[in-house]
């Protein structure tokens, strides 16, 4: 009932899409029919904003960007890595995956979710030197993060942001030289920060968006130096994640999408949320939505305590990427996508 | 890759396998206890959030605290004029924070002495052995399916 009242409330957006792209019809011709043009020109334009963002407003990038955009990249998870991959129908692989994922996010414990890799090793149809290659990185990864769980989780912050540009990098394959350019830019980017090139928008604002998230308590929260050893060194850092942030999010929102795709160039948007629904059920795809409203409506009444369930609510993500790319591995099966590399 | 409908036996037989080995994995880890997950406040001070002070609590290490007053200590990020100061400014402010190894008695908590001390608490060699134990868990449930059905890949 409510699907398809949302995709006929997509309607109107539609023909007004239809009608600037008609106005605009000609100058983005190119850019509608190739589709490696438009990656490489949407990469480039999605990491210079999230460089920007990240040197001139970091700390309103790292409270925001999660409640605005967070949720639609948990779907885009869900969506590439286990629906379009085939894992639907899997439901003992399936069950290995997010049950661990799901008792991590109740209990607040990231070294929880790493049994998901073991749980996968042990139900993978694959040979056994790779499962237990997979169950010892599980265990190891387990270990450490019990171990040195506030570094580690730092660390496996910022990873897990690279992890996003890596299976982009992986699937866009085709692109050749865009892809380069795009991965190259983010390279100069990370640089720029850590070298103290952007320091001068950095420290420009630094006041906080919220009480609790002060620069100082974020900081803390991001980096993988002490802010008390060395101060400049952790805000480059904090400020280097929140640029892979905001590139990971552009990654699962519009460049992995643009991969995945069957047909060259983009879909209405009632065509994409009946794709969306295709894929992951109306359920899901109602509730993700609904969610998403409730995050950014929440960022309005209590930013700090919204930014803390969003992120405990997305503490097991992370490893469920890594969980999927090592079952492909365990397998031998390729990542699919819809378009031919 | 899909199970056929054939296999749906020792698909539900594996999902109950899956989920017991979960939880088995899930209920030992929580029981290990310790580590949480990093957060915007210190964790000692995130520790006593929504507790008075005279609570009891746990610190980062695992060790039993209680909640008490005090003062925490944070850089001044937005104001540091990196012009005049290579340092950045600190300030201070409120907070009610865990301090290990204070004993509550009759409400009033008396602190024995360093938060950041190393002494060795009752339960750690637990915490720390879990995950092991925890990683060589699933290898015996593989020896044991192998011995089982040496046939099974």
């Amino acid at each position: 009932m409510i699907g398809p009242a949302v995709e006929r409330a997509l309607g109107p957006v539609d023909l007004l899409r239809r009608d600037v792209l008609r106005v605009l019809g000609r100058p983005l011709a190119p850019l509608w029919a190739d589709r490696g043009l438009r990656v490489t020109l949407l990469g480039l334009v999605s990491v210079s904003l999230a460089l920007g963002l990240a040197a001139r407003l970091p700390l309103w990038t790292l409270a925001v960007a999660p409640l605005l955009l967070g949720v639609p990249h948990l779907v885009g998870d869900a969506r590439y890595l286990v629906a379009r991959q085939g894992l639907l129908p899997r439901r003992r692989v399936l069950l290995a995956a997010l049950l661990p994922v799901a008792a991590a996010t109740l209990l607040g414990r990231l070294d929880v979710s790493f049994a998901a890799l073991i749980a996968l090793a042990l139900v993978a149809q694959a040979p056994w030197s790779r499962r237990a290659a997979v169950m010892v990185a599980g265990a190891g990864a387990a270990a450490l993060a019990f171990t040195y769980a506030g570094v580690f989780g730092r660390a496996f912050a910022h990873g897990h942001n690279l992890v996003a540009l890596g299976l982009w990098a992986y699937w866009a394959r085709g692109l050749g030289r865009g892809r380069w350019l795009v991965l190259a830019l983010v390279a100069a980017g990370v640089a720029a920060l850590l070298g103290g090139a952007l320091d001068g928008p950095l420290f420009r604002d630094l006041r906080a968006p919220a009480r609790g998230l002060d620069a100082h308590a974020l900081v803390e929260s991001l980096a993988l130096v002490s802010p008390w050893s060395d101060p400049l060194g952790a805000l480059r850092q904090t400020a280097v994640f929140a640029f892979l942030q905001g590139v990971h999010y552009a990654v699962w929102l519009r460049l992995l999408p643009e991969e995945d795709r069957a047909r060259a160039a983009p879909r209405p948007f009632a065509s994409s949320w009946r794709a969306l629904v295709d894929d992951l059920g109306a359920p899901f795809a109602l509730g993700a939505a609904a969610l998403s409203v409730a995050f950014a409506l929440a960022a309005f009444a209590a930013l700090a305590s919204a930014r803390d369930a969003y992120l405990r609510l997305a503490l097991g993500h992370g490893t469920l990427e890594l969980a999927v790319v090592a079952l492909a591995w365990m397998e031998r099966a390729p990542l699919r996508r819809a378009s031919s590399p | 890759m899909i199970h056929s409908t054939t296999r749906s036996g020792f698909a539900v037989r594996g999902a109950v396998r899956v989920l017991l080995v979960s939880c088995v994995v899930g209920l030992a880890q929580l029981s290990a206890g310790g580590a949480a997950r990093a957060d915007v406040t210190p964790p000692e001070v995130e520790a006593c959030s929504g507790r008075s002070v005279g609570a009891s609590c746990m610190v980062p290490g695992g060790a039993s605290g209680t909640c008490q007053s005090g003062t925490c200590t944070r850089i001044d990020y937005a104001g540091w004029n990196r012009d005049a100061s290579a340092a950045p400014p600190t300030m201070e402010y409120p907070c009610v924070r865990c301090v290990s190894g204070a004993a509550v008695d009759g409400g009033s908590a008396v602190a024995s002495g360093d938060e950041g001390g190393c002494a060795v608490q009752p339960g750690g060699v637990a915490r720390a052995a879990g995950p092991w134990l925890i990683a060589a868990l699933p290898f015996a449930l593989l020896f044991a399916r192998r011995r089982k059905a040496p046939s099974a890949r």
